[in-house]
Order: structure tokens, then C-alpha cells, then sequence
């Protein structure tokens, strides 16, 4: 078949030398491919990219391969893919006990030339460059477009791509594991011999694509899958270089494929994919607020109102139960002539800004015509973290007009002049609690897909004063996996640091219940610019201590700067209220920056649980609707045998509000995190209430991108 | 216990707290309620009403009270409501049915809503409204604003001609009006829209066929009361 391949590499070099027009728009599809990555092909990349923002799951099989992969475009021309490969009857290594090999991979892709008219669109890829690698490929590639419904692909790969009918080499390429694993493949790339690949996709309608594809992955490795028996049987018969499919659209956000791959087996492939910037309605459907109410010009002279105690008390009142109304409670009133504070609690509203704008219009109707100004601060755990002053007349005024109108008339102000208000009747003492069921998951273990326990949890807030919350929380697991022993892996050993984290499953075992956590903590606002925290007691499942942070961050700045510092014990496995002899000081200095275009990143610097020193980088992509999907690497300085398989930790976080499911408003949303392993490098302290993202959602850089919601 | 009694409790439990998950803050069980909400059935659409009935539904809404009132549809939902003026801010009134939704009408066209999905958050209808309520033929701008799935403010902009159709008479509820046809036509790049009105001797809208918004399509108000 060397002719095919000669024939491909002239077709890609054809299209890539004609002229090019300058076009920003990324070539997008919506189809995924069998390695669960945008494309209109199978086995093979291609160009394309997905839309920006896209978060997809796809689940594909096909010879007893199952590959489950969630893939997010990072930016319009940035792909990055985070995949759990199942390979049955597959043993790479004598140790292994399952029937099922298990193996984690991440790819990137990046579109460096956009689709022109007469041009192609080119991209770049890696496919598994970190860790074992054991999938590992690299390619280049150009896709085009022909008319409206035919695209051609045609790429030079290496490594897995380059394995079948190979046209040449680039030098040797290099097959040791690098550091315990874990590492950036680097030496490898582009090295070894490299072959072509290609295919078509043909958009029959707008539900159903056609594929055909030429495949340059020999298969090589599952050819002889078992290493303690070389006459095993191969996973598949590789009988064909040709890959066939058809790709089904069912809805938006389902799509379903089957395969006819290597003239011997079918395929299958389901991709679920959501997009954070297309809620099902945007903009919500809750109720109205009430609307402004103007005021008549004659009675904002009279004063009379506010000299009077009893009337200035019935006001009050009246204006902290419309508020609740709205969900907003008010924990904080002082009520001046010409002037009106309050420190809200938010229990409905995701969105600040529309908290605020809901607030403006209450306060509008419920407070005497004399009131002009307006400082309406937010509060955490008590304290006010952010204000924003607005003028009773531009209310009135912009009532309809663009919301923008509004903001560039509203003042944002840090709220520390209004710590000192005296806190609403009946605000403090108070409780707030909840009991339900739990679950835990861990998935994407390096050797199990998933684990979770499930249980009953009663946790409860009591709010004794302004800034002084105790906490606690006590479980108990019903059922649940996540106690089960690891099985025998690769051939790299624990690490040799002190067990901080990778004992996790004692603290699992039993079904007993377990003190979640048990603390008294402190918020204030020592400066303009300052918030502070001192947590003291059980403050996680793990470890009990003293907890300290102090953050830094004016509220018109993208920029804050944060220090916390923590002495801690270990807790005893049963988690009741014991402490183990191992203690040790960690604590850190962070730097948040909110970058723009969406992006925010953080830099943490300082020692870890395990006595190592490091430093971990954060960068998210965040969305104005409280989505957030984002990727973490720590490195310390202890050297990768001493960490341990893994050789350095790194996870992926998403965060997923609630509102944008339910099509309205609500505070609660869901964190998930997939960690690389639960090793005892670069581990950082879990404690609750951290002052960054709690303060930040109140100040001006978050509450601007969000401004369209003020009226809301 | 054994395995078998073990897990049905474990079932039994887990299912008890799903249905009771139970605490004193708000947004308790949030995502169980809706999911119940959507498995379950929850709200029923309302069954659509014969003529006789709505009439009596219009005539009682206006003993109960002596505010302004008007009928309003959306017409892909097919349901009726009644909307009470409860407020006025300038030129803008702002008008509400019982269970909180609430449009916004400057001199009777629509420049915002609140409540519906897909919400209008403000409109430019200075143009238009010169033409429309002053019952004259015409070219004008208008502007419709939304917030897109990421809280930010989309503007859609349409270049509007306004056309004189004919005589009618309009006699609903406490109205009783000879009244203009007015038709506007309406275009951008990607949309066509066509409000219709019928505008009263004095310039006020007595009936009219507004556009909403891309998922709300069509609003049919009737006035019933001034």
C-alpha cells in the first residue's frame, strides 16, 4: 500500500503550499472521533476543531477497547483531552492482575492556520505525551473543505500514527519510562519513523456524516498483548488499512456512531457534549423583580422621618422584608436622612450583580423619598467583602435604559467602613444545617474506573457574631468501595516522603460514623484592602490544626496577593477525635490574576503537607456564568522516586453551577476534581472558606462581566 | 445482616432522604426537586378555554379591580393571562400577571419583559413609535437587547418600515375605539419580524402582534381596560 501513502503525502503537500487568505474563524465540527477528540474521521485526526467552550464525554468501543474521554476547546483553536482507556485481555507488564488494563492519556491539538478559501486548515497534535505514553503519537495535519459537505484529511504522523507502512524516519525514537511516570514525553516527539494518513467525511444531512479513512496506526503493541504469554492471541485482527463509519446527529447534545474498523470489527461511539456559553435559556426563567418606583420631587425635601426613631425602625422593617422577598437578607441597616447602608446575605442569586440590582429596586419602593444614596455591601460569613454605591436618581433614571448606562454610575467600594454597622435584630445567633445523603466518587483510578461511597451527612453552621462562624459536619458511608486496596501496577514502588494523602483508604474503612470536620473560624477586615481568616480545629478529614490567611485585594483589581499558614496533626484513621504523632507547619503565598479573555490563573509558592517545597500553577477558563474548567501542576523539590508513580502531581478541576441546569437562579454548585493519583508530593491542606473565591465574586472585575444581570 | 437485607436497606435509606433531603437553608435539595419536577410530571400545561370561558375569566378580572387591565398571549404556549398596569416610570409602564411575569410598554409597544425565558432587557422604540402611534407610514430604527448564556448584554438591531393598512373597529372588554391597522416590518441581517397594531384615534395601541425574541416568538395583547 506505499503507493496510497506517496499519493496522500503529495495531496497534503499540494494543498498546504497554495496561496492563503487571512480568515480568523477556526474549522469547526461537532463530530468526534474514536479516540473521543473533535474530528470527522475514526481512528485518524484531522484539523478540526470543536466549538469554543465545548465540554464533551465520548464513550467509544471497538475490540474490546473501550475509551472514555472528556475533551474541552480550551480556546477556538486549542483542543485539550483528558482520556481513560479499558484494553481487555491487554498485560504490558508481567506484574498486572486485572483482566482489563487501564491507562490514563492526554492530548492536545492545536489549529495553527485557519481554513482560507483555497487554503486548508492545519493543525498540530499530541496524542498521550504524558506519562507512559503508551499511546503516544504526534502528528501534523491539513483538513479541507469542499463545498458544503465534503472534507478531505491528510497528515504525516509518529509514533502510533507512523507505525503502519511507514515512508521514512526522523531519528530513533527513544521507548523509556521517563522519571516514575508521569512526565512529559518530550524526547519522543516527532522522533521515529513517520507515516501518512488520510480520509473523507461527507455531511449527508445536517444529522448524518459519513467517514472513510486510511489508517496509519498498525496496532503494534495489542498485535501481542499479553507479555507473560507471546502466543496469546492478538486483541483484533488488523486485516485492513480502511476504517468506515457513520456518525448519527440525535439531539444537540447526542450524538451516536458505528464503525466498520479494519476490515474485521465494528465500532461504536456515543458523545455527550455541552457547552457552557448555551444554557437551555439564556438569561433564565425566574420570576420579575419588583419594578423602581419614582419618587414624587416634593417629599424628597421631607426629612421628618428619619429623626424620628420609631419611623426610621418602621421603615427598616418594612424595606428587610421586601428584601426577603427577593431572597436577600439583611443582616446589617443603617438608615440615614439622605442615605441608606445595608449588608446583604445572598441565599438565591448565583450572579452578584443581579443580587444588587434586585436590592436597588426594593429599596427603591420601601425607603422615603429624602434617601439618595444607596451602599449596598455583600457579606461572608458575616463580614461585608465588597460594596457597591449607586444614586437613587440614576435608578430612577436608567430603570430602562442598556444596563451598561448603569455601571458606569455605580461606585465600587471594598465595604470595610461598613464592618462597624450593628447587626440587623435576630440576626446572630444563627443556625443553618442540613442532612442528607452523601456520595463520594473516585474515578479514573490508575486501576479501577470508578469507586464511590455513599452515606448519610449532617453538617451545620452556627453563627455566633458578625465574622464568627463553628462549623461541623459527621457522616456516615452506607456503602461504598472506595476502602478497596489498590492492585498491583506498574513497577514503581509508594515514594519514600511521609504518608500525607496516600493513605486516603484508612480513612475510609468501616462504616462508623466520622467527624467530617469540627471548626470555630474567624473572618475579619483588618485594612481597606485586607480580609483574614484563622480556622481552628478538626478542619478536614485528614488533619486537624490552626489554619491563618490573610489576602490582599482591592476591589477594582485583577491582581490579589494571599498568604495562609497552617500547623496541623494528623488525624487518627477512624476520624473521630484523636491526633497521630505527625504534625507539621505548611503554609504558602499565592498570587491570583484574573488574565482576561476569560482565563484566571494562580501561583502558589511555599511547603506542602509532606515538608516538601514547591510550587503549584493553576489556569482556568471561566465562563460569566460560573462554569469553570480548569488544569493544576505542582512540582516540589522532591525528586520522582522519592514522589512515587506519578513523579508529580497534577489534576483537572470543573466547576458547574446549578443555575445553568435549572434555568434560574441558585447558589449551589458542583465541583469536580480528577486528580492524577493521591500521592504525598505537592499535597496542600483541605480547609473550608478561603478567602479568594469568596471575596472576588463581590469586586469590580467580576461584578463588570456580569453587569447585564443588574436589572435582571 | 445479611447481604441481601443489608443492601434493601441501604436502598430504602438513601431513597427516604432523596425524596427528604431536609435542612433549614434555602436551596435545600434544589437538584432533587427539579429532577422530580422533570421525572415525575410536576406543572401541567393548562387545558385550552372555550370562548365562553374566557369571557367570563375577562369579566371578572375587571370587577376585581379598577386598574388598567390587558389579555396577553404568547402564542407558540397558547396560554391566556391577564396583566394589571402596576407601575409607571416615565413613559414606561410596567404591567404584571398574577404569578410574577411582567412586560414593559412604552406609549403600548413592548420594550422589555421579565419572567418569560429569553428575556428583553431593553429596547429602542423612540423611532418607531413616532410612526406607530402617531399612525403615519415611515422608515425607522429599532434595537431589541438580550442576555446571552455567559450574562452579557447582545444587541439585535433592525431597520423597520412602518405602513398604514387599513380602517377597524376594536371592542373588547371596557374598549370600545375606531382604530388605524398599523404594520411594521422589520429586518437584519438574519431575521424578518412583522408587528402589527391597531392604533386608536388618540395614539394608543388598543390591540397589537408583537415579536418577543427568537425562542418566544409572537405576543398578542388585548387591551381591555385604559
Amino acid at each position: 500500500m506505499a503507493w496510497v501513502n506517496r499519493s496522500l503525502l503529495l495531496i497534503g503537500s499540494a494543498l498546504a503550499s497554495t496561496p492563503s487568505l487571512i480568515v480568523a474563524e477556526p474549522q469547526v465540527t461537532h463530530s468526534y472521533n474514536m479516540w473521543g477528540v473533535p474530528g470527522g474521521l475514526l481512528d485518524m485526526p484531522t484539523s478540526e476543531m470543536a466549538p469554543d467552550g465545548e465540554l464533551a464525554t465520548a464513550v467509544t468501543n471497538f475490540a474490546g477497547i473501550t475509551r472514555t474521554t472528556l475533551s474541552f476547546q480550551v480556546m477556538p483553536r486549542l483542543t485539550a483531552s483528558f482520556r481513560y482507556s479499558a484494553l481487555n485481555g491487554y498485560r504490558p507488564i508481567a506484574t498486572y492482575t486485572h483482566s482489563a488494563y487501564f491507562d490514563r492519556s492526554f492530548d492536545l491539538r492545536y489549529q495553527f492556520l485557519t481554513e482560507g478559501k483555497y487554503r486548508p486548515a492545519m493543525a498540530i497534535g499530541l496524542q498521550d505525551f504524558i506519562g507512559t505514553g503508551n499511546f503516544g503519537g504526534e502528528y501534523i495535519v491539513a483538513t479541507k473543505t469542499i463545498g458544503k459537505r465534503l472534507r478531505f484529511t491528510a497528515g504525516i504522523g509518529w509514533g502510533r500514527l507512523g507505525s503502519f507502512d511507514s515512508l521514512g524516519t526522523t531519528g530513533a525514537r527513544p521507548n523509556r519510562l521517563i522519571g516514575a511516570g508521569g512526565e512529559l514525553t518530550s524526547e519522543r516527539w516527532f522522533k521515529g519513523p513517520y507515516a501518512a494518513f488520510g480520509g473523507v467525511s461527507y455531511q449527508v444531512n445536517d444529522r448524518i456524516n459519513l467517514k472513510a479513512e486510511y489508517s496509519s496506526d498498525a496496532y503494534s503493541a495489542e498485535m501481542s498483548p499479553d507479555i507473560t504469554n507471546p502466543s496469546a492471541a492478538p486483541l483484533f485482527q488488523r486485516k485492513s488499512p480502511w476504517n468506515f463509519g457513520i456518525d448519527y446527529k440525535v439531539s444537540n447534545s447526542i450524538r451516536v456512531g458505528a464503525s466498520y474498523m479494519y476490515g474485521s470489527e465494528f465500532g461504536l461511539n456515543v458523545v455527550l457534549a455541552m457547552n457552557p456559553k448555551h444554557p437551555r435559556i439564556p438569561g433564565g426563567t425566574e420570576t420579575a423583580p419588583v419594578p423602581v418606583s419614582v419618587r414624587n420631587a416634593k417629599s424628597a425635601r421631607d426629612l421628618g422621618w428619619s429623626v424620628d426613631n420609631s419611623q426610621r425602625a418602621k421603615t427598616g422593617a418594612g424595606m428587610i422584608r421586601l428584601l426577603q422577598k427577593e431572597g436577600l437578607v439583611a443582616e446589617a441597616v443603617k438608615l440615614s436622612g439622605t442615605e441608606a447602608k445595608i449588608i446583604l446575605r445572598n441565599t438565591r442569586y448565583d450572579i452578584e450583580t443581579q443580587a444588587v440590582g434586585r436590592a436597588a429596586r426594593v429599596m427603591s419602593r420601601a425607603l422615603p423619598a429624602s434617601v439618595e444614596t444607596f451602599t449596598i455591601a455583600q457579606s461572608y460569613k458575616g463580614v461585608p467583602v465588597g460594596a457597591v454605591t449607586l444614586r437613587r436618581s440614576d435608578i430612577e433614571r436608567l430603570e430602562n435604559a442598556p444596563a451598561s448606562t448603569m455601571l458606569s454610575r455605580v461606585a465600587f467600594t471594598s465595604g470595610k467602613d461598613l464592618t462597624g454597622l450593628k447587626p440587623v435584630d435576630g440576626a446572630y445567633p444563627r443556625l443553618s444545617w442540613s442532612l442528607g445523603p452523601y456520595a463520594k466518587m473516585s474515578v479514573f483510578e490508575p486501576s479501577d474506573p470508578a469507586k464511590a461511597d455513599f452515606g448519610i451527612k449532617l453538617a451545620g453552621d452556627y453563627y455566633l457574631a458578625p465574622g464568627w462562624v463553628a462549623s461541623g459536619s459527621v457522616s456516615v458511608k452506607l456503602a461504598g468501595n472506595i476502602d478497596k486496596p489498590p492492585s498491583g501496577r506498574t513497577g514503581f514502588g509508594p515514594g519514600t516522603l511521609p504518608q500525607v494523602r496516600s493513605n486516603a483508604r484508612q480513612y475510609s474503612l468501616g462504616n462508623d460514623p466520622r467527624l467530617d470536620y469540627l471548626t470555630i473560624a474567624n473572618y475579619a477586615r483588618p485594612g481597606k484592602n485586607l480580609y483574614s481568616r484563622v480556622t481552628l480545629g478538626y478542619l478536614e478529614t485528614m488533619y486537624a490544626g490552626i489554619s491563618g490567611e490573610v489576602l490582599w485585594k482591592p476591589v477594582n483589581s485583577r491582581l490579589a496577593i494571599g498568604a495562609e499558614v497552617n500547623y496541623v496533626a494528623q488525624r487518627d484513621f477512624d476520624q473521630g477525635f484523636g491526633v497521630q504523632d505527625y504534625k507539621i507547619a505548611t503554609g504558602h503565598v499565592s498570587a491570583y490574576y484574573d488574565i482576561g479573555h476569560g482565563f484566571h490563573g494562580q501561583l502558589d509558592v511555599g511547603r506542602y503537607l509532606a515538608g516538601d517545597w514547591g510550587a503549584t500553577l493553576s489556569v482556568d477558563r471561566e465562563f460569566a456564568n460560573g462554569w469553570k474548567v480548569g488544569a493544576y501542576v505542582t512540582r516540589t523539590n522532591v525528586s520522582a522516586t522519592a514522589f512515587g508513580e506519578g513523579s508529580f502531581d497534577k489534576g483537572i478541576r470543573i466547576t458547574i453551577p446549578m443555575s445553568w441546569a435549572l434555568s434560574r437562579s441558585s447558589r449551589k454548585q458542583n465541583n469536580v476534581v480528577i486528580q492524577s493519583l493521591n500521592r504525598d508530593g505537592g499535597a496542600k491542606l483541605n480547609v473550608n472558606g478561603r478567602l479568594y473565591n469568596n471575596v472576588r465574586d463581590l469586586h469590580k472585575p467580576e461584578m463588570a462581566k456580569t453587569w447585564g444581570r443588574f436589572w435582571r | 445482616m445479611s447481604i441481601v437485607r443489608h443492601t434493601r436497606f441501604v436502598f430504602l435509606t438513601m431513597a427516604a432522604l432523596l425524596i427528604a433531603s431536609c435542612g433549614n437553608q434555602t436551596d435545600q435539595g434544589v437538584l432533587i426537586k427539579a429532577l422530580r419536577g422533570q421525572y415525575l410530571g410536576g406543572k401541567q400545561a393548562a387545558p385550552a378555554l372555550t370562548r365562553t370561558q374566557l369571557q367570563a375569566g375577562i369579566s371578572a378580572s375587571l370587577r376585581a379591580n379598577k386598574l388598567p387591565q390587558k389579555l396577553v398571549r404568547i402564542e407558540s404556549r397558547n396560554a391566556n393571562a391577564i396583566m394589571v398596569q402596576i407601575e409607571q416610570n416615565g413613559s414606561y409602564k410596567t404591567w404584571a400577571t398574577g404569578d410574577r411575569r411582567s412586560v414593559t410598554f412604552r406609549r403600548g409597544i413592548v420594550t422589555a419583559t421579565r419572567g418569560l425565558g429569553q428575556d428583553i432587557m431593553s429596547s429602542d422604540t423612540q423611532q418607531v413609535s413616532t410612526l406607530i402611534n402617531g399612525r403615519r407610514s415611515g422608515n425607522a430604527t429599532r434595537a431589541y437587547r438580550y442576555l446571552n448564556g455567559q450574562n452579557q448584554t447582545v444587541t439585535l438591531s433592525f431597520d423597520c418600515s412602518v405602513n398604514t393598512a387599513g380602517r377597524a373597529h376594536y371592542r373588547m372588554g371596557q374598549v370600545n375605539a375606531a382604530a388605524v391597522r398599523v404594520v411594521e416590518t422589520c429586518q437584519s441581517d438574519r431575521l424578518t419580524i412583522e408587528n402589527t397594531y391597531l392604533v386608536s384615534s388618540s395614539g394608543t395601541v388598543v390591540q397589537s402582534r408583537q415579536w418577543l425574541g427568537p425562542i418566544n416568538g409572537y405576543f398578542s395583547i388585548e387591551l381591555l381596560r385604559q
